[in-house]
């Protein structure tokens, strides 16, 4: 037992000592304060320019519509806002010219009460000219055609503007509320997962290429490398989350009233707590069912290098379910038969059981019943990973076949 | 202490490679174990280690199971391997501790140890930026660290310069003297002479021979001399005429070796050579170098 403390405090160690880990955490911790940072940055740095900000834009405006001028002035104005439109007698030819010429940042044409043509140099990404332009001219034109069949026009605006009063009455959940949360958290789960299991396979692979692992399974035993370089690994991983969504959290809180019109963001710091400690629990349990085959791998390998081949298709395995699970999120049917298959599954379980703890129905047994699978099946794995590690780090030359192993497990 | 190993055998698969050895090893004395490529030094040197279990026999410390009397072994693989990316006293606090000694102590005694090898200065480098001779010695340094009563030295002076080979003579000479034991294994004939009192040759998976270096010379076809300072020529026409008392005769360095007809018959050949009047500086009996007995014993094939 001591030994495992000690393996465990040399290989968390190592990773806290190691420029690349800090570096990456501090980048990535300095990357999500950019972003939650970014309203408030962006209202500080536009303060001083606000001068720019009345500079509005231009529409020429050529009316061929028969509407009378004044009243589509008025209701276009009413719309486009940041925009000064300027009545012009031009064709649309003259109009084409002016607004390449830059005269112009854009030009109206109305051929009829319901059509027209909306010249611009480059449609922007956030360009709403033609919604506004063909609500407006909508509103005018029912408007007019409740008027002309008699009704008054007060009432007839009253017919076109009635307000619609509805509520949803919510037994389920909402998806659309813990969606982005879910896809965040499952995207954690997913990289702290195989970037921390291939870290363990890599640094197995790696103490027997140095033949470090000479002396290493001559001091201690096998099982105490093992485990101390697989928790090391998994206790890296999480203060490396804990790090990135707690700097995320207090980043979040103290940008918050930046952040209010924005329900995505919001809600992703909303998320209630049983989903975060739901999170932390199929992260620990899928981590120990990877790190485990991963170790098992690594200590196949001769050196770092032949790493890859060996967990190639474990890796695939992973990212199979990976895909699974992130289908089954944007279709919404989370709780199909397919995933309710891989939320039993072990080697899927972590991701799609928290998919469907988050977004779906499932019943207390369920989870409860799929948690011990898992763990059952990690200390299944974790006994066969620990013999194949003790016969594997002695052995050196082509990686073995699976069969191979195997045999040798039986005669070890 | 005494640590025995009796009548072991091992296979990985179809592959037998110890057939029944047994040996026995004391503090304070040091065993060579000798054996060409391939005769199963490296699998013996395991089993000793626990690493893994032999098929048949036992491995013995005081009568029992070495895990089960908490003795710490110091071993210098022949392969060398540290982590490079690591800093020298980091590793050498983090191997102590896997051999169960508390921090504090395991680093003055890596401090210690760095100090004797003239390596202290390099404590908090990384061992990549080393040269490759003081690699070795902080290989050795990771052996010794922990004090260890069991050593376990696999082809030591390898790529040691002779003034490092000297350091670890006197390292080694001092854990023999404080009653460790000390398992030694070399191709380095002239080492295993200079260190150990005593051998064990491992040839195809079988002790073939083994014992104390002394006794086992002594022991030796004694019906060989060496004649020194005597004239070729001369001792060529003596072998001739006493054919019935010599039976080879070759030239060896500065001297000659001749076999007698029987190992008894030493006086009746000094007498013959005193008088024929041959003329001669000393005559002694032979005694074969470690080198010759090791290729006797091992050169059928492993």
């Amino acid at each position: 037992m001591k030994q495992f403390w000690t393996v465990l405090r040399f290989e968390f160690g190592g990773y806290l000592k190691s420029k690349a880990f800090v570096g990456i955490t501090v980048a990535a911790v300095l990357i999500i304060g950019v972003l939650l940072f970014y309203p408030r940055l962006a209202e500080i740095f536009s303060a001083g320019k606000e001068q720019r900000e009345q500079e509005r834009g231009e529409i020429a405006l050529r009316n061929g519509s028969g509407i009378p001028d004044e009243a589509l002035l008025a209701a276009l104005g009413a719309g486009l806002t940041d925009k000064d439109i300027v009545p012009v007698k031009d064709d649309q030819k003259a109009l084409r010219t002016a607004v390449e010429r830059d005269d112009y940042d854009g030009a109206l044409v109305l051929e009829s009460p319901l059509q027209y043509v909306y010249i611009v140099q480059t449609v922007s990404i956030n360009d709403a000219t033609t919604g506004i332009v063909d609500e407006t001219l909508l509103q005018m034109h029912r408007q007019s055609a409740l008027v002309e069949r008699g009704v008054p026009p007060g009432e007839a605006q009253e017919i076109i503007n009635a307000p619609v009063q509805g509520r949803v009455d919510r037994i389920g959940k909402n998806q659309m509320e813990n969606f982005f949360y879910t896809y965040v958290l499952i995207i954690l789960l997913y990289m702290a997962i195989m970037l921390y299991g291939q870290y363990v396979a890599i640094g197995v692979a790696s103490e027997k290429g140095s033949r470090t692992m000479e002396l290493l399974i001559t001091s201690a035993r096998p099982i105490s490398l093992m485990f101390g370089k697989i928790i090391g690994a998994g206790l890296a991983g999480l203060s490396q989350m804990a790090a990135l969504i707690g700097s995320g959290f207090i980043f979040f809180n103290l940008n918050r009233p930046y952040w209010q019109g924005n329900e995505i963001i919001s809600s992703l710091f909303d998320m209630p707590l049983s989903i975060m400690l739901y999170c932390l629990l199929f992260f620990i349990a899928g981590y120990f069912i990877y790190a485990f085959l991963y170790g098992a791998l690594g200590s196949l390998a001769s050196r770092s290098e032949d790493v890859n081949t060996l967990v190639t298709p474990l890796t695939m395995v992973f990212m199979v379910v990976f895909f699974i699970v992130i289908f089954g999120m944007y279709s919404g049917k989370v709780d199909s038969g397919l995933m309710l298959f891989c939320s039993f599954f072990p080697l899927s379980s972590p991701m799609a059981m928290f998919v469907r703890v988050a977004m779906g129905e499932v019943l207390v047994w369920e989870v409860v019943l799929s948690v011990v699978l898992l763990i059952a099946t990690t200390v299944g794995l974790g006994i066969l990973s620990a013999r194949i590690y003790r016969v594997g780090v002695l052995l050196y030359g082509k990686p073995p076949r699976l069969s191979e192993v195997f045999k040798m497990l039986r005669q070890a | 202490m005494i640590l025995s190993l009796r009548d072991i055998s091992k296979s990985f698969g179809e592959k037998q490679v110890l057939k029944g050895i047994s040996l026995s090893a004391r503090g304070g004395r040091a065993l060579g174990l000798l054996g060409r490529n391939g005769a199963g030094k490296t699998t013996a040197i395991r089993l000793i280690m626990d690493i893994f279990p032999p098929d048949s026999g036992k491995v013995l410390l005081d009568g029992m199971p070495p895990a089960q009397s908490g003795v710490t072994i110091g071993y210098l693989p022949e392969e060398r391997g540290l982590y490079l990316k690591k800093q020298v006293l980091e590793q050498l606090v983090y191997f102590a501790g896997l051999k169960g000694m508390p921090r504090r102590a395991a680093r003055e005694a890596a401090m210690a140890l760095l100090e004797r090898v003239g390596l202290s200065e390099y404590a908090g480098s990384k061992l990549e930026t080393l040269s490759k001779g003081n690699q070795n010695k902080v290989q050795l340094v990771a052996t010794l660290v922990g004090d260890p009563q069991i050593l376990i030295l696999d082809e030591p002076f390898s790529g040691l310069d002779p003034v490092n080979a000297a350091l670890l003579k006197e390292l080694v000479r001092e854990c023999v003297s404080r009653g460790k034991i000390v398992f030694f294994s070399s191709h380095q004939m002239n080492y295993i002479e200079e260190f150990c009192d005593e051998i064990a040759i491992l040839n195809g998976g079988k002790i073939v021979l083994s014992g104390g270096i002394r006794e086992i010379k002594h022991h030796y076809d004694r019906s060989r001399l060496v004649i020194e300072g005597a004239d070729q020529e001369r001792l060529a026409s003596f072998a001739r005429e006493q054919d019935g008392l010599v039976k080879d005769l070759q030239r060896k360095g500065s001297g000659a070796l001749l076999k007698l007809a029987a190992p008894e018959r030493k006086n009746e050949l000094i007498s013959a050579l005193l008088a024929q009047g041959v003329e001669f500086e000393g005559v002694r009996v032979f005694e074969p170098s470690l080198s010759d007995i090791f290729v006797e014993y091992t050169e059928g094939g492993i």
